[in-house]
């Protein structure tokens, strides 16, 4: 009984794991209710029933989780935006942010639902709503200040983000340059008829490309195209945040830092797990206070 | 006797707890949602407002025309379709500023140098707000430029329209807001 209530509560402190979705996972819980029926035939007192009806809805409840509930899957909008989440019940509102929010951060998602009060999901954070956990997952994100020869801000344009006309960059895609794995995004100048292409470097990625001036240090490696995707003259090169850097014909300036995205884990449903638990505890008391008989010497 | 009556009790509570548990997740809507519908998905929210400053460096937001009729016009001044239309804006605002109606351009990601010429050229009349954050932008939806939003008087959106309009679907857009005939 143990390792079967184990085995369902171990969705819940790690819901984000894909085991729980396998057949595997629910060939291991239907083994488990074997033993535990064969348990019944011989149970003839009150903590026993309790114990197996207790255990049993909280395999029912691990089971229909793992089988029936979704994939865990990443929720991932631009500043300012919202995102409905049908199987939470509730819509996800994630913050607009500046360059100083990117750069702490601290943005928190905040999810608003029609019968109940706003649930704030920090970055780091957990939340348990019905039977999903969601979670603020911190990922790496840019901040762009584009301006042209005079010195005035240029309009971005992401054609390829749903958040059109947002100046933060996700960094949602992820290319191969040179063995390494970058997270990269892209971002139009309209006004400047380019097309800029950014990857995200981290401090290791920094180290290991030992780009000059950059190497230990956070930043975007940046690559300017004209409209019609021809690389231009002096288009190409790195800047840590804060730093501008004049490419193109273009003066870039990334604010690089974190902005979270949102992980939705299904749960075994809570009011299941709650009464079998509550079962299982009340067996065991059961079975602590019920009378000892009495030992003749 | 007593094993089966257990064995009973266990059946009925187990087989009520699968139940309802297994149509917990079948009840369950679908997959949660990257749904993107640009701006006419908003219609029936409310109008997000952030302060932003005017061609004058005075503070301006679209929380100041709450109680007029407002439609809210995301433009740049590289887009052509958003010149295009700029003439037709100004003619619906100029006819229609005495019955409660508000035009409002936000200029999105530009300098208000820029927004100033662009105001100029066009010789416009109705009040003009420079967002270089594009907060706007963002919050409406906007999958393109120009975006056009209709805010109620009481700062809800009744519609969100994508892309360039004729003064004709403006007047249509906003005669019913003003209880004027379409």
């Amino acid at each position: 009984m143990a390792v079967a209530i184990a085995l369902v509560l171990a969705q819940d402190a790690f819901p984000a794991w894909p085991g729980f979705h396998t057949w595997q996972y629910a060939v291991a819980l239907g083994l488990i209710s074997v033993p535990l029926a064969r348990g019944l035939r011989g149970a003839a007192r009150a903590p026993a029933i309790a114990a197996t009806l207790g255990t049993f809805i909280v395999l029912v409840a691990g089971l229909c989780s793992g089988l029936l509930g979704p994939d865990t899957q990443i929720v991932s909008r631009s500043p300012g935006t919202v995102a409905p989440l049908p199987d939470v019940g509730a819509a996800a509102f994630f913050p607009n942010a500046g360059a100083a929010d990117i750069e702490s951060g601290s943005s928190a998602i905040v999810l608003r639902r029609r019968d109940g009060p706003p649930v704030v999901v920090a970055p780091g954070n957990r939340r348990f709503l019905s039977a999903t956990e969601l979670e603020a997952v911190s990922r790496p994100a840019a901040y762009v200040d584009a301006r042209d020869a005079r010195g005035d801000r240029l309009t971005i344009t992401q054609p390829t983000n749903p958040a059109f006309l947002s100046p933060v960059l996700l960094f949602p895609q992820q290319v191969t340059i040179g063995g390494t794995r970058l997270p990269a995004d892209g971002f139009a100048l309209p006004a400047a008829h380019r097309q800029i292409k950014a990857f995200y470097f981290s401090k290791a990625d920094s180290e290991a490309a030992r780009s000059r001036g950059m190497a230990g240090v956070e930043s975007v490696l940046f690559a300017v195209d004209d409209d019609a995707g021809r690389a231009v003259p002096d288009g190409i090169g790195f800047a840590r945040t804060g730093q501008a850097i004049s490419l193109g014909g273009a003066r870039l300036v990334p604010t690089i830092g974190r902005y979270p995205a949102l992980a939705i884990s299904a749960v075994p449903y809570p009011p299941a797990l709650i009464v079998g638990c509550l079962l299982c505890a009340a067996a065991l008391i059961l079975s602590f206070t019920a009378k000892q008989p009495k030992i003749v010497s | 006797m007593m094993r089966g009556r257990a064995a009973l009790i266990v059946a009925i509570f187990g087989i009520a707890a699968a139940a309802v548990t297994v149509r917990f997740y079948f009840a369950q809507a679908g997959p949660a949602g990257n749904v993107f519908g640009g701006p006419a998905i908003l219609t029936g929210a409310p109008a997000q407002s952030y302060p932003l400053t005017d061609l004058e460096g005075r503070t301006d937001s679209l929380a100041h025309y709450r109680g007029h009729v407002v439609l809210l016009n995301l433009w740049a001044s590289w887009c052509a379709p958003c010149r295009s239309e700029t003439p037709a804006l100004d003619r619906l605002y100029r006819d229609n500023r005495a019955k409660g109606l508000v035009v409002i351009g936000v200029d999105q990601g530009e300098s208000p140098r820029v927004a100033a010429s662009f105001a100029a050229e066009m010789n416009l009349h109705y009040p003009i707000l420079i967002d270089e954050e594009q907060l706007y932008g963002r919050a409406y939806e906007s999958i393109g430029l120009p975006t056009s939003v209709i805010v109620d008087r009481d700062g809800r959106i009744v519609r969100g329209i994508d892309g360039e309009l004729t003064l004709a679907q403006m007047r249509a857009a906003v005669g019913p807001l003003l209880g004027t005939p379409d």
